[in-house]
Formats: C-alpha cells, sequence, structure tokens
C-alpha cells in the first residue's frame, strides 16, 4: 500500500514536470524549426487596456473582410477557421480563409483561428492566440500609444503551434 | 474543551473541596497539551519562506534568462513536492500537506508564468482544468481536507475566470467539481467539506445561469434539488451542515428578488410547468428522505425555496415574509434544539430580514430621520426578546459551568 502510494505520488510530480516542461520545450521548438511571419497591427477595441505587464494587440488580419472566406455559410462564433497568409511587401496579409485546413502552397502560411464574438458585424473577426504580448512590469505605457503602428513577428510551427518572437514599431525600421 | 480551562476551573473545585488535589491532578492529565503550536509554527515559517522566495523571483523576473526561471519553477515544484512527501511519511501530516499545498500552487504558477514567458493568451478555462487535475488526485491520495478546500478553490476560481473573462461556463470544471472534489466529500463527509461543496455547485450553477442568459429563478430548483438530495445521505452532521448552505444560498437568492421583483419586471422567469414538475419531485424526494430519518418537521425548511417570483406584484413581499418565517425557524429549531450555531445564524439572519424589509418597505413613506429611529428602535425590541429567550434557555440547563 504504501509503495503503491509512493509511486502514485511520484508519477503524479513526474507528470506534471513533464506538461510544464514539454509546454516549454514545445515553444523552444516553435523558434527552431517555426516559419517567420510578420504582422501589421491595427486598433483595439477601446475594451482593451494596459494590464501592468502586458499589451493587448490587435492586428490587421485579426478583422478581415468578407470577400475572403472560401466557405458556404458565415461560420458561428467561436468555430475555428484557417486563415491563408501571403507575403506582400514587408508583411504578411491574408489572402483568403476556409472552414477546413487547406494545402499550404509555396509562398503561404497557413494560421489557424477562431472566431471571436467581438468586433464590427460586416466583418470576419478572428482571434489566433498571440493577441497579448508581456513587457516588464510598468514599461507598456509607450507600447500601449504606439501598438497601433507596430509590426509583431511571429512564428509558425509546421504543427500549427505560434509564438511571438518580437515587437518593433514602424518608425525605427526607417 | 481546553487544557487551560480545566486547570482554572479544576483550581476552584479543589479549594471548595469538591476533588482532591490528587484527582485534579488526574483530570487535568486528561486534558494533554495541544500540539497548536509545535505544528503550527513548521507551517507559517514554510508560508514564510515560500512566500520570501516567490517575492524575490517576482522582483527579479525579468532580468533573469527563461532557461534560467524555468528550472527555478520545476525545482521549486518538486522540492515542496519532495519534502511535504517525506515530512508526511513520516507523520508530520500538517507541514508536509502543507508542503504539497505549496507544490500544488506552485504547478499553477508555473502554468500562468510560463503562459507569459512565451505570451499566450487564454481564450478558455483550460490552464485551470490542468491545475486542478494534479489537486484532486492529491485530495483522494491524502483525505486532507485542507487540499480538499485548495483544490475546490482552484475549480471555483478556474469556472469564475471563466464566465467573467469569455462569458462562459467550463463543461469541463464542473464535472471535476461534481465527480472530483463532490466524490471525495460523500466519501470522506465532514461538515465544512459538504458546506462548502453545496456552495460550489450553486456558485457554478448562478454563473451558467447568468451566461447564458436564463432565468435566475432556476437557482432555486438547484438549491431545492442539492437539499433534497442530501435528505438520503445518512450522517446527520454532514446533512445538516449541506442542507443549511443550500438554505443560506436560497435565503440570499430570495434577498435578490426582494431588491428586483419591484424594480424591472421584466426579469424572465423560468418555465413555470417544467418547474412546477421538477419542484414537486424533488420535494417527494424531499418528503421521503425525512420520512426515513424521522425529519419530517424539517420539511418546513422548503419554505425558502418557494417560487414566489412566479408572483410579480406582491412577490417582494412574499419574499420578506419567507426571509422572517425561515430565520425565525431557525431560531426555534437553534432554541429547540440547544444548538448555538443555529441560534446564531438564525439571530444574525433576523436582523438582517428586519434590515432589507426595513429599507425596501418603509423607504417611500417614512421621513428619513423616522427611518433610522425607527430602525434602530426595532433592533432595540428585537435584542430585548432574543436576549430573555437566551436567557431562559440558559436557566433551563441550569447555572452551566463558568462561562455565559
Amino acid at each position: 500500500m504504501r509503495q503503491r502510494k509512493a509511486r502514485v505520488f511520484f508519477v503524479l510530480l513526474l507528470l506534471q514536470a513533464l506538461f510544464l516542461g514539454g509546454m516549454a520545450a514545445s515553444y523552444y521548438a516553435v523558434d527552431a524549426v517555426g516559419k517567420e511571419l510578420r504582422l501589421k497591427t491595427a486598433p483595439v477595441d477601446p475594451r482593451d487596456l494596459f494590464y501592468g505587464d502586458h499589451v493587448e494587440l490587435a492586428y490587421e488580419i485579426s478583422s478581415l473582410p468578407w470577400t475572403l472566406w472560401k466557405g458556404g455559410a458565415r461560420p458561428d462564433k467561436k468555430e475555428t477557421v484557417y486563415v491563408v497568409l501571403r507575403r506582400s511587401g514587408s508583411h504578411d496579409a491574408a489572402v483568403a480563409v476556409y472552414p477546413e485546413k487547406p494545402e499550404e502552397k509555396e509562398g503561404e502560411t497557413v494560421l489557424q483561428a477562431r472566431v471571436r464574438s467581438w468586433g464590427q458585424p460586416e466583418q470576419l473577426n478572428l482571434v489566433y492566440g498571440f493577441e497579448r504580448y508581456y513587457v516588464e512590469e510598468n514599461t507598456g505605457k509607450e507600447l500601449e500609444e504606439r501598438r497601433e503602428q507596430a509590426t509583431v513577428s511571429v512564428k509558425v510551427a509546421p504543427w500549427g503551434q505560434t509564438k511571438i518572437i518580437g515587437l518593433t514599431f514602424d518608425e525605427e525600421k526607417k | 474543551m481546553s487544557r487551560k480551562w480545566v486547570e482554572e476551573e479544576g483550581r476552584h473545585w479543589v479549594d471548595r473541596g469538591i476533588i482532591s488535589e490528587e484527582q485534579y491532578g488526574q483530570i487535568v492529565a486528561l486534558y494533554p497539551h495541544k500540539k497548536i503550536v509545535s505544528e503550527r509554527l513548521p507551517i507559517f515559517a514554510a508560508i514564510l519562506v515560500g512566500a520570501g522566495i516567490l517575492t524575490f523571483i517576482a522582483s527579479n523576473w525579468s532580468a533573469i534568462p527563461q532557461l534560467i526561471r524555468l528550472l527555478m519553477i520545476l525545482f521549486a515544484m518538486g522540492g515542496f513536492y519532495w519534502f511535504g512527501y517525506r515530512k508526511e511519511k513520516r507523520g508530520a501530516q500538517a507541514l508536509g500537506l502543507s508542503l504539497i499545498a505549496l507544490g500544488i500552487i506552485t504547478f499553477g504558477a508555473g502554468i500562468f508564468l510560463i503562459g507569459q514567458m512565451f505570451h499566450l493568451v487564454a481564450y478558455d478555462a483550460r490552464a485551470f482544468i490542468i491545475w486542478s487535475l494534479p489537486a484532486i488526485a492529491l485530495v483522494w491520495m491524502y483525505r486532507s481536507r485542507w487540499l480538499y478546500f485548495l483544490a475546490l478553490f482552484i475549480v471555483d476560481a478556474g469556472q469564475v475566470y471563466s464566465a467573467i473573462s469569455f462569458q462562459q461556463v467550463s463543461w469541463l470544471l464542473l464535472v471535476l467539481l461534481l465527480l472530483g472534489t463532490g466524490g471525495y466529500a460523500l466519501r470522506h463527509s465532514g461538515r465544512a467539506v459538504f458546506a462548502s461543496l453545496v456552495s460550489s455547485i450553486l456558485l457554478h450553477s448562478l454563473l451558467y445561469l447568468i451566461t447564458e442568459s436564463q432565468a435566475i429563478g432556476w437557482l432555486a430548483l438547484i438549491a431545492a434539488a442539492l437539499y433534497a438530495a442530501l435528505d438520503w445521505l445518512p450522517n446527520r452532521r454532514t446533512r445538516m451542515a449541506g442542507q443549511l448552505a443550500a438554505l443560506v444560498s436560497a435565503f440570499f437568492l430570495a434577498v435578490f428578488f426582494i431588491f428586483l421583483l419591484g424594480e424591472m419586471d421584466r426579469e424572465p422567469v423560468p418555465n413555470p410547468a417544467v418547474f412546477l414538475v421538477l419542484f414537486a419531485f424533488t420535494f417527494a424526494l424531499s418528503f421521503f428522505g425525512k420520512r426515513k430519518h424521522k425529519e419530517t418537521v424539517a420539511l418546513l425548511e422548503w419554505f425558502i425555496f418557494l417560487p414566489f417570483f412566479y408572483w410579480e406584484s406582491a412577490g417582494d413581499v412574499m419574499y420578506l415574509l419567507v426571509l422572517f418565517v425561515f430565520s425565525g425557524y431557525l431560531l426555534w429549531i437553534g432554541y429547540r434544539e440547544e444548538g448555538s450555531g443555529r441560534v446564531n445564524a438564525g439571530t444574525l439572519l433576523f436582523l438582517l430580514s428586519t434590515f432589507i424589509g426595513y429599507i425596501q418597505v418603509a423607504w417611500d413613506f417614512l421621513p428619513k430621520s423616522l427611518f433610522f429611529l425607527v430602525g434602530g428602535l426595532l433592533l432595540f425590541a428585537l435584542n430585548w426578546f432574543l436576549q430573555r429567550q437566551r436567557r431562559k434557555l440558559l436557566e433551563g440547563n441550569g447555572r452551566g459551568g463558568g462561562r455565559t
């Protein structure tokens, strides 16, 4: 009995350690093998405020015209869709949105997204899971004010996992 | 009874010649020194050390390289668990379990810190679900009340977070609440365990009704159903504790309706046919359960669940009446069974009912100065009445002990 309890306890401990380690490792893997995207940010809803240690971000690809939608009926809230991105100039922009995962062509990247419940109803409003950027505590005010003209670099792994790797302001590039 | 009390009172008994010095020694020896200090000091020490480490890490967090942060989380978690495991095994129950609890907390902190490291955004309560899993497993393993409360807190916090941030209720968290912590409560019943479980289930139900824009009135039925199910629990003490939690929740629901029914008549009500059929069914369930335990007089408690919200024009007055009847009933039961817990709860709820009745009913036709004057006099009168009742109760017991 004691023996079994010990085993269960350490299996539990191992699972938790593996979970945390695996979570981190998978994001390091995204860094290593992911494809880089450069995305333009866009104005966010006023309800999103600066939270002290992070800023909420929105992208041009967060609200897309319905003309890009390649499915039949319009998707419901929280439904998963697939966004095809292609590099145009120095940034990546959405070229199509599919209800099923499309084949990835040369020069294109497919991102998984979910239809969000807020935003302009005449647009296709999406969330990708990288709408938040953590900064050092209380250093985000400037970021907050200028976040509408920034470029966010995101890495996408072949298995769909994404991760923000950096944020730059457009003026600095010029 | 505490040793200190016995020591002090026993002195008087020796002085009066009721017991001899030798008997005094023997009686005092029956009450060993409680291990409070020796047990609690290491717990507080562990908490302080843990908090110290955590604040140190938190304030230097951004200066530490990511990989080191990750390792620190893993080592802290492993360390807490490992020492907790060893201490518990060697008999230092309280210290061991508090270290294990710190391990659980570190695991949760780890999930959120790693999320921050990689700029992750949550769009559901997933993090809380994962966090609660080891907590629930450890509750079952150690059968510890404190771990149970921690697990319950994680599940409840996750549900509140999900409701507030994403306007949805996580079904998985509800399942974990019912099967994980609820299953544990059923097997190792304790009073606080049951009361907190019933309150948590009602909290999750309330969040569901709000996020799905359903009629809040359904909550009365859910509370009644929980109450009725508890009637079939064999252990009397846990049954009473769980039911008291359901009753108090229904009490506050009634308060909510008193303020709401007059204000806005658009508040949706549950489908009457479905509600009443289910209500009758749960009442029957409760009736047969109570008959089994020969407690049919407690069916009076059902008064608080009655759905007066259907009665739009007079609903708030009826609910006010319900509050008075219910708190009066609690007082009556408390005096009859000499249970100080119910007497105190009854007194408190009675005062609250008076107050609510006063601001809700009297405000319109009384000038403001009279409001305070009559309100104060009402409370004085009530206090006088209750004190008299209490004295009678104590006199009925004979002069008990040195405490009054």
